[in-house]
């Protein structure tokens, strides 16, 4: 390794590679920012464009729009509870509450340092520990894959600030919604009513948008700003962006969890964004404080989501096996430039390969210097008076739902989860849980059919494999303290 | 409504779409058999919560639900969104964007007729630019596209 990373360093001297890569990142960020629209739309969309530059310009750029992309979709999470991506989405729960007092600019602050930190971690790992790592991905199954999907189901109780009741029904609606379409075993379409647009399931953004998004400027229709009840020493402070102290713990281990998650195919930012938020709350001496706006919620969260990006590459390098679908259009774009993943990636393309993974850190560089100067400038949106605020968060909604699939189909179900999700909210019930619900519903349900199957029906297979054993501990150990707490609060409600 | 009926409410809901799921389920043919097994494993778990949320007693005191804080602004907003989501195929997305924020702000009760017209502009400038301009995202052109 150590003889190609040199001339790799050499390679990205080259002012042109180091336009690329900014211009990927900024491009990556305003993309990550606008809901409906992805890093995997950027990513593919750019494929045809690198078709006549260098392999390393090519890579560089892509790079820098996946990881400038992850990054963007906490800006209009925290600043509009609107996330731009799913990967987001945990990011909102602290992040706009943190913007309705007045402290969008240190939670944008916080989101782009954890970013920054979750990436630089996991490029990290990718740079030293590729090969190992893959490996460990490989011997994921579906039982495992299940027990994964059901320890992120448990960030539902974590998600839960009433009623355990509500938030469980919550979730489980979201399981329910996510039945709808084509069962992914036996081909059998469920709960379609006969309606096309419904046949490949729920579209998961239109959903996420309307329960985000439009839920939230409806209930914003009573006030007149954003930050409204805070006084005009608050008001003034919304440029300061200080990052607040304590947070280190937390954006380690949510690059870690990114990592190791984001390496796992199928899995993904968004599922590692809310076990990282699990993992905060439960071992957080406040955890009443999540949800209402505490820092540690959005750093676990967007650490979590941008430590994915290097995790994702380490099975698509090593072993040509793209951990989501940004990495899969990536892989696509290093096809076209005649590169085969695999070990000769590292061998033969050393130089290249080594140079596109060093280029990644100064993608994260180029976010963090632009997260940092313009946070306390786009945090001045929570400002602006809802009356202009409403019409125009709803015109980006609905070209956002649109734009997925050309569909004004989207844009009916947008409207109506925004709708449902408003008067849910208004009832007790978490649009977060139902989210997670939505997203998880999809990968427990196939890891649940493939691994009985596996077992000719014994359930056992979840219990007997080490994997599957520890991911069980580690949900328990995440589970206790919530369930303790709503314990102890309905012993002192009963005296 | 109170806070207990609202429960009440909810949990009745649950209740008849545990039922709906258990229906629709016994419905699947044969060769989705794990389909329909996951399918009333859901609703039985809906209706078990279901059922709880029936009995829970609310805590007391039993406080009303406030639906909705100001309904003029939120039935203009909702009204307004499902008009401009009628309209868009029709008029096209960009006029019917350019009628509906307007129209919308000045429903909210904004009254700066500049800002009103400058913050229509940027958001569809900037959505002109990066869907339609760059990213090629046929939106719908209405009566003009034909």
């Amino acid at each position: 390794m150590t003889e190609f990373i040199l001339p790799a360093l050499t390679s990205l001297l080259d002012p042109m590679v180091l336009l690329v890569i900014s211009t990927g990142s900024i491009v990556g960020i305003i993309v990550g920012a606008m809901p409906g629209l992805t890093a995997t739309m950027a990513v593919a969309l750019l494929i045809p464009v690198t078709f006549g530059m260098s392999p390393l310009l090519s890579l560089a750029l892509m790079g820098g729009v996946y990881s400038g992309g992850m990054y963007g979709g906490a800006i209009s999470a925290i600043l509009l509870s609107t996330p731009g991506t799913p990967a987001a989405a945990a990011t909102a729960f602290d992040g706009y509450p943190m913007a309705r007092q007045g402290k969008g600019g240190t939670a944008l602050t916080v989101a782009t340092w954890a970013s920054f930190w979750g990436g630089i971690l996991s490029t990290f790992a990718l740079l030293l520990m590729a090969p190992a790592l893959a490996k460990f991905s490989l011997r994921f199954g579906p039982p495992e894959y299940f027990v994964l999907a059901i320890m992120g189901l448990s960030s539902i109780v974590t998600l839960t600030k009433g009623s355990m009741v509500k938030g469980l029904l919550s979730g489980f609606l979201g399981l329910t919604i996510a039945t709808v379409g084509m069962d992914p075993l036996s081909g059998f379409m469920r709960f379609t009513f006969g309606q096309m647009d419904l046949f490949d399931g729920v579209p998961f953004m239109p959903a996420l948008i309307g329960l985000f998004s439009i839920s939230q400027i409806l209930d914003l229709t009573a006030e007149t700003r954003i930050t409204e009840n805070i006084d005009d020493a608050t008001l003034s402070s919304i440029k300061r962006s200080k990052l607040p102290k304590g947070l280190a713990g937390t954006i380690c281990r949510g690059g870690v969890i990114g990592t190791i998650v984001g390496m796992l195919p199928g899995a993904g930012a968004t599922i590692s964004a809310f076990i990282s938020y699990n993992f905060a709350k439960q071992s957080a001496k406040d955890p009443e404080t999540f949800g209402k706006g505490n820092p540690k919620g959005v750093a676990a969260a967007e650490s979590a989501n941008n430590g994915c990006v290097g995790g994702s590459l380490i099975p698509l390098l090593t072993l040509g096996i793209p951990g989501n679908s940004v990495a899969a259009a990536l892989m696509g774009g290093l096809m076209i430039q005649g590169l085969i993943p695999g070990p000769e990636l590292f061998s033969r393309y050393g130089t290249l390969t080594y140079g596109f993974i060093l280029s990644l850190f100064i993608a994260n560089i180029v976010f963090l210097v632009l997260g940092l100067y313009l946070a306390p400038y786009f945090a001045r949106v929570t400002s602006t008076p809802n009356a202009l605020l409403i019409p125009g968060i709803a015109i980006l909604s609905v070209i956002g739902s649109y734009a997925i699939n050309n569909n004004m189909f989207d844009v009916w179900l947008m409207i109506a989860f925004g709708i449902a999700g408003y008067f849910l909210e208004k009832g007790g019930f978490s649009t977060g849980a139902l989210v997670l619900g939505l997203i998880l519903g999809p990968i427990a349900e196939l890891g649940f059919g493939q691994s009985l199957i596996m077992s000719q029906g014994s359930p056992m297979i979840f219990f007997d494999r080490p994997l599957c054993i520890l991911l069980w501990v580690i949900t328990l150990l995440l589970m206790i303290p919530a369930f303790s707490s709503s314990l102890k609060k309905t012993k002192n409600r009963t005296e | 409504m109170t806070r207990s009926s609202m429960n009440r409410f909810f949990a009745v809901g649950g209740l008849g779409l545990a039922a709906a799921l258990f229906y629709g389920a016994n419905s699947f043919p044969d060769r989705a058999a794990d389909a329909a097994r996951y399918v009333f494993f859901l609703a039985g778990i809906f209706a078990v919560l279901s059922l709880v949320l029936l009995v829970q007693k609310t805590p007391s005191p039993d406080s009303h639900v406030v639906w909705v804080r100001s309904p003029r602004s939120f039935f203009f907003a909702v009204t307004g969104i499902v008009a401009y989501g009628a309209v868009i195929p029709r008029l096209g997305f960009f006029p019917a964007s350019a009628i509906f924020m307007p129209l919308l702000a000045l429903l909210l009760g904004y009254r700066r007729p500049l800002f009103i017209i400058l913050g229509t502009g940027i958001i569809l400038t900037f959505v002109y630019l990066v869907f339609v301009y760059f990213l090629g995202v046929p939106v719908p052109q209405g009566i003009w596209g034909e």
